[in-house]
């Protein structure tokens, strides 16, 4: 055994001492770990290392690419009036010809998002005024001019601020009789899309198979309905082909699992950008001028004299179905979200702790991790015409970063009670009651401050603190949790993020 | 020879290490809080490289500042507040990198009721504001100053809705964020016009008084006049003529309607209104209709005082009195410059600027923030220290010369543009003229952003500016198209960020 003098024991430790209180005077992150270099000049890299300068180049070029052509852009269309409307102009029929691949569409539909609306294009409707903020119910109001004017914070296609929250299906007066409706990130919802296709249809093949067997069997069966793992209450079938619907849950009574919009009303991102035109804008597909013209709704469309013109400001086909696709590309091949974990090793452990607790609380009882995709394609099919659809394959032409097959949207894409303090003050015309919301996917979540619905939260614990009904046990085990759990947990919720990427700032 | 027990080092070692775990606890427990952890954190860097590529690695060193400092602000709550909770007293010896970096931190602060957003009688977030003590409505400030680059404008989303009835958009004043680039310069221009009219109105009278006569002068400064003023031989002075300024000749260049005049006053009541973040000042000067009913020390109620510092309000002024100058981007296509060219020209000729004067000129670049309690003046040169890009003499030689395109004078531009009632004491279709530097990076146009082009932002004018007004509407498309190429060029510079 090796034997230490006297002396020399005691320097050792004197040094381990003094190392120690060294440490104690840096910057700590935490109990776990000091953080050994100060900040200023450690640059704490979401991956580890610096970017190359081929990277940032490379990063950096496109980024400025876009930039200058935005910018030639700006310069055409202040010199010729209307130029910009001609880059959101496209004509299904075009797209049903082949005209244009996949990646040009995706063009069309980024200039569509940034697009600001006016008059030339169909903005509003001549009776109303300039913008209004509360929406008169379900026609909706004026308060935007683009899309990208919303979905703003974190970077682009991002969530809303506390100022963009909109008020739907109100008075058009008060913001009080109105529904508060915080934007979404616009990210990742090919996968989410796609995921609710295939869960509604597992739903209608349990309740077609369970008819076949109640009438094979000559008697009323009672099964339960399951998707992905998640669980949307029983359904009873008679040989009768009767469907006792009372005791779904989560789920309308159609079976359709509808992934978009807080309240889970909407299936498809054909319908959510069409919708989303027409309620903040006043600008109308002629998708819906038809469905006017077949069933007239003017409290819905406008008392336009012509189904052609249902706002009746002198402009038909506002928004041409091909644009409704190319958005509909678009969106579903935005980037996903990714998980970032802190860069401090002290951190990071709590960071592993959090996402323990996570699921032990309970979090992941909703906030499922992830779902299984069976296929990242689909062809994008039109409402018109019988073209062949365009084919879309998320897995190879989605902007990176893309999903996999697990897709980890922390939802289980089911709509649950929160409680009465989380409910909405007035209904909606959906009819879903005030106080059930679709789980919220949580990816991405660190760079979409404010929460809930109606932003009414500042941070992430505020907004745990904001859950009940059936997610009340989960709210006590997070307050019954200790300081220190509450802040590992935080920091594992604020790891849900984006990739970084560069853009000029517009 | 001494020899030791094989155990004693090793035994030795862990009581040391346990000893040194205890005292870093001791000192950590006893860490003075405030004042005293104020830093800048690197996520709001003041210097702009001058490659791309340092710009952009800049720009991901900042994220990964963002997002590293974002998790330790979890693992230790109220880490980034305290980080900008810098002492007034302290600031004097501060470089003005530190201090604008500060002040950065903070306008991108999202504030959280444990620092004492909102107020004990106010719900979470309020839309439409209820009379003078506002919303909330929004966290964070540059949620809504965001557009081009730091401290940017608004989108009509972001549009405030002040002194409501805390329910109907139609009981307020809607207002679009306006970009705060700049707005140091134009601080300054208004003080030394402000300056100059005072000196005219008491030189006035003066010689009214030794004349033992009346005595009129043409109120001009800087080449803008605001109407004549009469002095009467026992000192009376006649304001029935003066024009585009209050009776008190201050010229106030803050607010749509140029009603505020000092840049910290502004600050103090955004954060008030939009936030309800309140400092110690305010809470014991504000009015209880301003500031809540619960009265001192605390009175919005939420059991937070002292909510802003009178640091922290002098970091933000500075920040944005530092905010860096709006350019001029040129077309890169020859044939949309020599359009730029008939734009410029025709934009005078139709005399658009007789009051979106395109430059003003500046005599001193000193901006100073004066101590409210007794302590040093914080003085910057903006020329010298002011955020990139900045004011810079001209090449051509002759003094500073502000390009904002405005005459920081109030004009009354109805009916279209007119409100239902006047606005703190301006006159309900009364606007200052709105600098028009930055103005390809302000999307929507005009006070309540009704309108998403250019063309329909002219088209709205009215009042004074309709002969200029109605000189565009008769042009053709094509006649118009320079003038627009022309006030898109006014823009910022180009800043690669990230997110």
């Amino acid at each position: 055994m090796a034997r230490v003098a006297g002396p020399s024991t005691a320097l050792i430790a004197v040094a381990t001492l003094a190392a120690s209180l060294a440490l104690s005077t840096q910057p700590r992150a935490n109990d776990a770990g000091p953080m050994t270099t100060p900040e200023a000049t450690l640059v704490p890299w979401p991956h580890g290392q610096p970017p190359t300068p081929v990277e940032l180049d490379e990063k950096v070029s496109d980024a400025i690419a876009l930039f200058e052509l935005e910018r030639d852009e700006e310069f055409l269309e202040a010199f010729e009036f209307g130029e910009d409307s001609e880059h959101i102009y496209v004509v299904q029929t075009h797209i049903d010809e082949g005209r244009y691949d996949v990646a040009r569409l995706f063009q069309f539909g980024d200039s569509t998002f940034e697009h600001e609306f006016r008059k030339l294009d169909g903005y509003g409707q001549s009776s109303r005024p300039v913008l209004m903020r509360v929406h008169d119910g379900a026609y909706g109001g004026l308060d935007g001019f683009s899309c990208a004017g919303c979905h703003a914070q974190g970077g682009v296609n991002g969530a809303g601020a506390a100022t963009a929250t909109a008020f739907y299906f109100g008075d058009g007066k008060r913001t009080s009789s109105a529904v508060a409706r915080n934007p979404p990130a616009v990210l990742g919802l090919g996968f989410v899309q796609k995921l609710a296709d295939e869960m509604s249809n597992d739903l209608a093949r349990v309740r077609h198979r369970a008819l076949n067997r109640a009438r094979a069997q000559g008697a009323a069966l009672k099964v339960q309905l399951v998707s992905k793992g998640v669980e949307f209450g029983t359904i009873t079938v008679t040989p009768e082909g009767d469907v006792d619907l009372s005791e779904v849950e989560g789920v309308d009574s159609d079976l359709r699992v509808k992934p978009f919009g807080w309240k889970g009303h909407t299936a498809t991102l054909r319908r959510f950008g069409e919708r989303a035109a027409r309620i903040h804008f006043g600008i109308q597909s002629h998708v819906l001028a038809l469905e006017h013209q077949e069933d007239p709704d003017p409290g819905l469309y406008g008392w336009g004299p012509n189904w052609w013109d249902p706002d009746g400001d002198g402009k038909q086909r506002e928004l041409e179905e091909g644009t409704i696709t190319a958005l509909a590309v678009y969106m579903a091949l935005l980037e996903v979200p990714v998980i970032i974990p802190p860069h401090d090793a002290g951190l990071r452990q709590r960071w592993a702790r959090g996402s323990e607790l996570f699921d032990r609380i309970g979090c992941i009882d909703c906030h499922r991790r992830t779902l299984p995709l069976a296929s990242a394609t689909w062809l994008e099919r039109s409402d018109t015409t019988d073209g062949p659809g365009v084919a879309l394959n998320l897995d190879a032409d989605g902007e990176p970063p893309r999903g996999d097959k697990q897709v980890a949207l922390f939802s289980d894409l089911k709509r649950h009670a929160m409680g009465a303090e989380l409910a909405d003050s007035n209904d909606n015309p959906a009819g879903i009651d005030p106080q059930v919301f679709l789980t919220r996917p949580l990816w991405g979540l660190a760079e979409s401050p404010p929460y809930l619905h109606d932003g009414r939260a500042a941070t992430i614990p505020e907004a745990i603190r904001w859950h009940g009904g059936e997610a009340a046990a989960q709210r006590s085990n997070f307050e019954a949790l200790d300081e220190t759990q509450r802040a590992d947990l935080h920091i594992y919720l604020l790891s849900l993020s984006r990739e970084p990427k560069l853009r000029v700032q517009r | 020879m001494n020899r030791q027990p094989g155990w004693l080092l090793p035994a030795l070692l862990v009581l040391l290490t346990v000893a040194s775990i205890y005292i870093r606890h001791w000192i950590d427990a006893n860490e003075q809080p405030a004042a005293s952890s104020a830093r800048a954190l690197g996520i709001y860097p003041y210097e702009r490289p001058d490659t791309v590529r340092d710009e952009a690695r800049q720009a991901l060193e900042r994220d990964a500042r963002r997002r590293e400092q974002r998790f330790l602000n979890a693992a230790k709550p109220g880490h980034l507040f305290a980080a900008t909770r810098v002492a007034a007293d302290a600031m004097a010896s501060m470089t003005p990198a530190a201090l604008y970096e500060i002040g950065a931190q903070l306008f991108n602060h999202r504030f959280s009721v444990a620092e004492g957003f909102g107020g004990k009688d106010q719900s979470t977030l309020r839309r439409v504001h209820r009379g003078a003590r506002g919303g909330p409505d929004a966290y964070v400030c540059a949620a809504c100053h965001r557009r081009g680059g730091p401290a940017g404008a608004g989108d009509a989303a972001d549009n405030a809705f002040l002194d409501g009835d805390g329910d109907r958009p139609d009981s307020s004043f809607e207002r679009n964020p306006i970009s705060l680039a700049g707005a140091g310069l134009v601080d300054l221009l208004a003080r030394e016009m402000s300056r100059d009219l005072a000196h005219l109105r008491d030189d006035l009278v003066k010689q009214a008084r030794s004349a033992g006569e009346a005595r009129s002068v043409e109120l001009v400064t800087k080449g803008v006049s605001f109407g004549r003023l009469t002095a009467r031989a026992d000192g009376a002075v006649d304001m029935t003529d003066i024009t585009g300024v209050d009776r008190d000749l201050v010229i106030k260049p803050f607010g749509w309607k140029g009603h505020q005049a000092n840049l910290r006053e502004v600050v103090e009541d955004e954060l008030l209104l939009h936030h309800g973040m309140q400092t110690s000042h305010l809470a014991r000067t504000g009015t209880p209709d301003r500031v809540g009913p619960f009265g001192l020390p605390d009175p919005d109620g939420d059991g937070i005082q002292d909510e802003i510092s009178a640091g922290q309000l002098d970091a933000l002024t500075l920040f944005v009195a530092m905010q860096e100058a709006p350019v001029v981007g040129m077309p890169d296509d020859t044939n949309l410059v020599s359009l730029w060219s008939v734009g410029q020209r025709r934009f005078s000729k139709l005399g658009c600027a007789g009051c979106h004067v395109p430059s003003l000129p500046l005599e001193s670049t000193i901006y100073e923030l004066p101590s409210r309690n007794g302590g040093a003046t914080l003085k910057i040169d903006l020329a010298k220290h002011g955020a990139e890009p900045r004011i810079a003499r001209p090449a051509e030689g002759g003094g500073y010369r502000v390009y904002l395109h405005s005459d920081l004078k109030r004009h009354v531009v109805g009916p279209q543009l007119r409100e239902q009632r006047s606005y703190r004491g301006v006159s309900e279709a009364a606007f200052l003229t709105r600098p028009l530097w930055g103005i390809a990076r302000s999307r929507p146009y005009l006070h309540d952003a009704r309108a998403p082009t250019l063309d329909r932002a002219i088209l709205e004018h009215s009042g004074k500016a309709t002969r200029a007004r109605n000189a565009y509407a008769e042009l053709n498309d094509e006649q118009r198209g320079p003038i627009r190429v022309y006030l898109m060029s006014l823009t910022r510079a180009r800043r690669i960020v990230s997110p």
